[in-house]
């Protein structure tokens, strides 16, 4: 550990759980380093993930939601060489917005970064290699893994971002492609299916799945397909890609197994991603990579070396941006020796397609699994008086309870506002509420939230009715 | 690194000379050449929804130049099409509006719109150069996981006030009757043509973002709205420079210099990165001298 600067805390990517580790290092009075790749700080996050695609997706909202808005009076459409940059006027007031704050809370908590590739030269020392070409050492008594993750790119689909795009390169196109394919049918996947669909691109989905994202509530995903097929989009489901080509000329041609073609002007491939670890030589500090490219963790976010961690994408599923902030301040928590609190077993999913989607808890099939039966209440928007108002009818909320209609299991929402409805879910899941708390108290009116209420007393009525209800499979 | 909308103080046009340009750049009364009819009812149609690629090739066949043309670039090693494209009807149904507005735009910067009696070689030069900025601005793009086609539109149309202003003062000149001195032209045709390509790709109903970017293309970090794309314009405007020297005016660019380039830490490019860059300068000289 000679001939290098060194840290109590070395920090690799400053993507959501890295900067949370090196915060919580820096808070509990360790010197703390964070080393970026990127020119900035935030990760895929900020630069070319989260923030832009929602960014993106407010503005489609906005246009259509316009429209829906004003009962039909207004009518609008976008013309064919709109760019889709143009669509995100305001993103880099909102990245760089956000990149400021990020970096003030750094300097606040006197983390130090530096920006270049990381490269392990043993257990404890790290090479940075500079933009400029530079090297030069630190070392860490603690070091921890965050450098997420990049668009994976199966060898036989040629991504050129030009025709065929990746999830980072979708976001500078040029133009609203008339046509796009999607391949996968993942978060990312309909997220961007859905915004496109919803600006008129003509969107085909292509997936081996029988429905996109198998692991939501069944009734969320088919209104999502149901959505999404009114919108003019098609879901391919239960297919496999057999080659894609870009024509050389002015299509996309996408062959599936079973001999359909299916031509259009862009494709997007999006079928996962994977672990940033190509630069970091993770062999000199002991570590081997999972078959899946990923670094294997135990319960406290440890590596197979005991002073090094690994969090965010690195580690695989669920790779939210929420759960990788839990997970770099618990790895510290266990590192310093502190107690992390409760593991935090009720991590919200939210899918940001439209409509949107969220769930957190069981869903009526887990439940069914584990408890031996459920109830489920549901509160369709449509009997929503805020539903009506804001024109969000095909939205509902779904309460999962024990069989017995007491014990709250589980909240599943689709519709505008689900990722921020789910909260007060989840709130009642972690305090342990029966499903009567959201009866027996009052909630604002006219709002979405009203939509507990409804589900509660839906489930109330079927205690009445049924009093030993029987189990309900796949509601 | 600047974007003036005036002649800088130090450069001595002659008087007249001088109260004319100013007085048409004040006035906004410069002429900016129109597009071939051809190709700007092509970059019309490539904006209209409704448009179908039938309407697109009775269009071209009315200019046999274009048509001619549009047959080599699209067989050319820029657009390297898996099979010979043979027809024209086969070239616009399967190129698509895009890209034929594209080759329409390349083809009219060979065109006469851009030649200027007495200095075509020197026309020709900058043409090279300006394919050769849009080769690596794509390159680049695609490095960045950016998308190619802005970055080689930006690339291809970021000095085309160039040859606009040259036209423009020999034409001045002229009206004036004093011997034209290109090495004054160019002082300022440097100091105005960002300004004037500016002007120019609005003019022919291109999108704004683009104007932008050629607008500070010299100075990216100006930019509002497409800074990543004037960065890149900038770093392939060197390596342009390098792979294809001008011929009346080769810029002091090596590749000592190009690897220090200003832009690499913005565009968060790493020295491996730039060797793959520079590594494609054969390849993209070859694609130069097949279509220029």
């Amino acid at each position: 550990m000679s001939d290098s600067e060194a840290f109590d805390v070395v920090v690799i990517g400053g993507g959501p759980a890295g900067q949370h580790a090196a915060v919580h290092a820096a808070r509990s009075g360790r010197s703390a380093l964070l080393i970026e790749r990127e020119a900035s700080i935030g990760g895929a996050c900020v630069a070319r993930g989260t923030i832009p695609s929602k960014t993106l997706r407010e503005t489609a909202l906005a246009l259509t939601g316009f429209k829906r808005k004003s009962g039909d009076v207004c009518q609008m459409s976008l013309g064919e060489d709109i760019q889709v940059a143009s669509l995100m006027t305001r993103l880099e007031q909102v990245v760089s917005a956000h990149q400021r704050y990020m970096q003030s809370q750094l300097a606040r908590d006197q983390v130090q970064m530096r920006h270049g590739r990381a490269r392990f030269i043993d257990a404890h020392t790290i090479e940075i290699g500079g933009v400029d070409g530079s090297r030069r050492r630190v070392s860490g008594a603690i070091i921890v893994i965050a450098s997420g993750s990049r668009p994976r790119s199966p060898a036989e689909i040629p991504v050129d971002h030009a025709h065929i795009l990746d999830s980072d390169s979708i976001l500078s196109m040029t133009y609203l492609p008339r046509s796009l394919t999607v391949l996968g049918a993942g978060v990312i996947a309909c997220e961007y299916a859905s915004i496109f669909a919803s600006l008129g691109t003509q969107v085909t989905m292509i997936d081996k799945g029988e429905r996109p994202l198998a692991f939501l509530d069944r009734e969320l995903t088919t209104r999502f397909v149901e959505a999404f097929t009114a919108m003019g989009g098609r879901f391919l489901g239960k297919r496999s890609t057999a080659s894609v080509a870009w024509d050389g000329l002015g299509e996309v041609v996408t062959r599936l197994q079973d001999g359909e073609e299916v031509r259009s002007e862009k494709l997007l491939c999006a079928l996962g991603r994977v672990a940033n670890l190509e630069n970091l030589d993770i062999g000199k500090a002991g570590l081997t990579p999972t078959d899946r490219g990923l670094i294997k963790v135990n319960d406290q976010l440890r590596t197979s070396v005991v002073h090094i961690f690994a969090v965010g994408d690195v580690i695989g599923p669920p790779s939210l941006a929420s759960s990788a902030m839990d997970q770099g301040r618990r790895a510290m928590c266990h590192a310093l020796g502190q107690d992390p609190g409760v593991p935090a077993e009720l991590i919200p999913v939210g899918i940001y397609s439209i409509p949107e989607m969220s769930q957190v808890g069981l869903t009526s099939d887990q439940a069914t699994e584990r408890h031996g039966g459920c109830l489920v209440g549901r509160a369709p928007f449509a009997e929503i008086a805020r539903g009506q108002i804001a024109a969000i009818q095909d939205g509902l909320l779904k309460l999962v309870t024990d069989k017995a209609g007491k014990r709250l299991l589980g909240v599943q929402v689709v519709g505008e506002g689900a990722a921020e409805l789910v909260a007060i879910g989840q709130m009642a899941l972690i305090t342990g509420q029966d499903v009567d708390v959201f009866i027996s108290n009052t909630f604002n009116f006219p709002t979405l939230a009203e939509g507990y209420r409804i589900a509660a007393l839906d489930i109330a009525h079927q205690r009445q009715q049924v009093p030993t209800p029987a189990p309900v499979a796949g509601a | 690194m600047t974007s003036s909308s005036t002649p800088r103080a130090d450069i001595q046009l002659p008087a007249a000379v001088h109260d004319r340009l100013i007085e048409r750049l004040k006035s906004n009364s410069l002429e900016l050449p129109v597009l071939p009819e051809v190709a700007s009812q092509v970059v019309t149609l490539s904006n209209d929804p409704n448009a179908d690629t039938r309407r697109l090739a009775q269009l071209i066949q009315r200019d046999q130049a274009m048509a001619g043309h549009l047959m080599r670039m699209a067989n050319s090693p820029f657009y390297s099409p898996k099979i010979p494209l043979v027809s024209l009807d086969q070239v616009v149904s399967r190129m698509g509006m895009k890209r034929i507005r594209e080759i329409a735009l390349i083809i009219s910067c060979q065109s006469k719109v851009f030649k200027v009696p007495g200095y075509e070689a020197l026309v020709k030069s900058h043409f090279r150069h300006s394919l050769a900025a849009a080769a690596f601005a794509q390159e680049i793009a695609r490095s960045r996981r950016w998308n190619v086609e802005e970055a080689f539109l930006c690339g291809l149309l970021h000095d085309v006030g160039w040859p606009v202003l040259l036209q423009e003062l020999v034409d001045l000149y002229k009206s004036c009757d004093v011997a034209f001195e290109l090495p004054v032209a160019e002082a300022v045709i440097s100091a105005l043509h960002t300004r004037i390509g500016s002007d120019l790709v609005k003019h022919w109903s291109l999108p704004a973002r683009l104007g932008e970017a050629i607008l500070y293309h010299h100075d990216p970090l100006s930019s509002t709205i497409a800074s990543q794309t004037a960065m890149m314009t900038n770093l392939a405007d060197d390596l342009a420079h390098l792979t294809v020297p001008l011929l009346d005016n080769p810029r002091a660019v090596n590749e000592d210099s190009v690897r220090a380039h200003p832009m690499l830490q913005h565009l968060n490019m790493y020295p491996d990165e730039m060797d793959a860059l520079l590594a494609m300068r054969e390849h993209i000289t070859q694609m130069i001298e097949a279509v220029a």
